[in-house]
């Protein structure tokens, strides 16, 4: 990870200790140590967020054993693909997690692995940097309070939400499955995410 | 949200598939779309950035599980043995494509397939081997063989009995193969995909069970480095070693 993009993070967040700062400074840190083969790096990473990795994994599966298998290879794929890791589009975690998500979802689907580290990354490149909102949320927030908000949601966006990322339906796919027209689908989904993002923002402001 | 297929993606449009976007869940034609569009376009596009890391909070508003410590000792077992990519010597594919010898005898038959296929390619034009294939279709296949090769990425030629595509080298981050006008296959058969190497030994990449699609893009892991050959045969399920000839083939060395 590039200082000057650790640096851009923290000004962009906040300080250190409200924003996940020092997560930030340390998984560059970790990302570099894994890119020189450092094993216990690796290992480091897993203790911070398999846990994590794991109840994304299993709430999509809804089986543990594979959704072991599913983290286990996932760490495999950052091991050995850390150097397609890019630092400006965000943090290691949401890294991790985006290809712990995409193989889970090969998993419900009957495929084999589809969604490569490569694809992950072209679905970043929607961000051109770190996107304070959502990583200062996920840093300072619990999921307790996340499923909150996401519980104001109407339940139409938020059963669109659910069915894209833990369901991995396409908003057409969604569309049919709700019964709705395919622009209503894609609009719940972004009336719903712009929803939760200002809540999330909201919520953050009052609790400074 | 249907729009004619040939038009380009205008700003409307890509902020409309913003929360969609966000969430991976367009697919990917369309999401090539939405690239296209952005590469070129001097908007901002805030709205479509802003919702882009929304899977970070989602993820997070799960409580984490207790790991379990022996999927650890695996994790630390399994890196023990290989050597990550960027650190030096070649790392063994991390996809559980599996190889296996099959019944299909030396490489030298797959290279004679190949050459054959290709020559078939040529004979009957690249993508016209189906009128089947709607034009905007084939446009789109077309367009993105275009890119990868102006990106510099080597694409190769695969054609048989069940359609025509090419198979896109993305070095270092796998590869794509492209297929228009698969031919559908009854329930309970599915394209399974195949490398094969100078021994003649196959490794399975993937399976494709959507054939009733114009245009098929399954992206691989696997990088095509260290393999002669790219085919494809139809299964009854995905097997360790093909158990049919192939119905596609192709050779992928320059």
């Amino acid at each position: 990870m590039a200082t000057g993009s650790v640096r851009w993070l923290a000004i962009a967040v906040g300080p250190a200790s409200e924003t996940g700062y020092s997560e930030v400074v340390d998984n560059a840190g970790l990302a570099g140590r894994i890119r020189g083969g450092d094993r216990e790096a690796l290992g480091e990473l897993y203790d911070r967020h398999a846990g994590q990795a794991l109840a994304v994994a299993f709430r999509i599966v809804g089986d543990r054993s594979t959704a072991e298998d599913i983290v286990h290879d996932a760490f495999v794929v950052v091991w050995q693909r850390i150097d397609q890791f890019d630092s400006d589009r965000g943090t290691l975690r949401a890294w991790l997690l985006t290809i712990v998500r995409n193989r889970a979802i090969d998993g419900i689907r009957g495929t084999r692995p589809t969604m490569t580290v490569g694809d992950a990354d072209q679905q970043s490149l929607l961000r051109t940097a770190p996107n304070p909102t959502w990583e200062q949320a996920s840093a300072r927030m619990s999921a307790i309070e996340i499923r909150g908000m996401l519980e104001t949601l109407p339940a139409e966006q938020r059963e669109a939400i659910e069915l894209a990322y833990f369901g991995g339906r396409t908003y057409r796919e969604i569309a049919r499955i709700t019964g709705v027209p395919e622009g209503t689908a894609s609009g719940r989904l972004r009336l719903g995410l712009a929803k939760l993002r200002s809540g999330l923002q909201d919520t953050m402001e009052q609790d400074r | 949200m249907t729009r004619p297929s040939r038009e380009p993606m205008g700003c409307s449009e890509v902020n409309g598939l913003a929360g969609a976007l966000a969430l991976g869940a367009v697919d990917q034609v369309e999401l090539a779309e939405v690239m296209d569009h952005l590469a070129s376009c001097v908007e901002p596009h805030e709205e479509l950035r802003a919702l882009a890391g929304a899977p970070l909070a989602l993820a997070s508003s799960l409580e984490p599980m207790t790991p379990n410590p022996a999927v650890r000792a695996r994790l630390m077992r399994t890196v023990a043995q290989q050597t990550n990519q960027h650190a030096g010597s070649p790392a063994a594919p991390v996809d559980r494509g599996r190889r296996g010898r099959g019944a299909w005898g030396s490489v030298n038959v797959w290279r004679g397939l190949a050459v054959a296929a290709v020559l078939a390619v040529l004979a009957f034009g690249v993508w016209n081997v189906s009128l089947r294939i709607q034009l905007a279709t084939r446009d789109q296949a077309l367009s993105a063989v275009a890119q990868a090769i102006a990106g510099g990425y080597p694409a190769y030629p695969i054609s048989g009995p069940a359609g025509t595509g090419y198979v896109i080298d993305t070095e270092g981050s796998g590869s794509t193969f492209l297929v228009a006008g698969l031919e559908s296959l009854p329930r309970g058969e599915l394209y399974e995909m195949w490398l094969i190497d100078a021994d003649g030994t196959p490794l399975a990449v993937g399976t494709i069970d959507q054939s009733n699609a114009d245009l098929v893009v399954a992206t691989l892991e696997q990088d095509l480095a260290g393999f002669d050959v790219f085919a494809v045969t139809v299964e009854s399920e995905p097997v360790e070693a093909p158990t049919t000839d192939p119905v596609m083939a192709g050779p992928i060395t320059n």
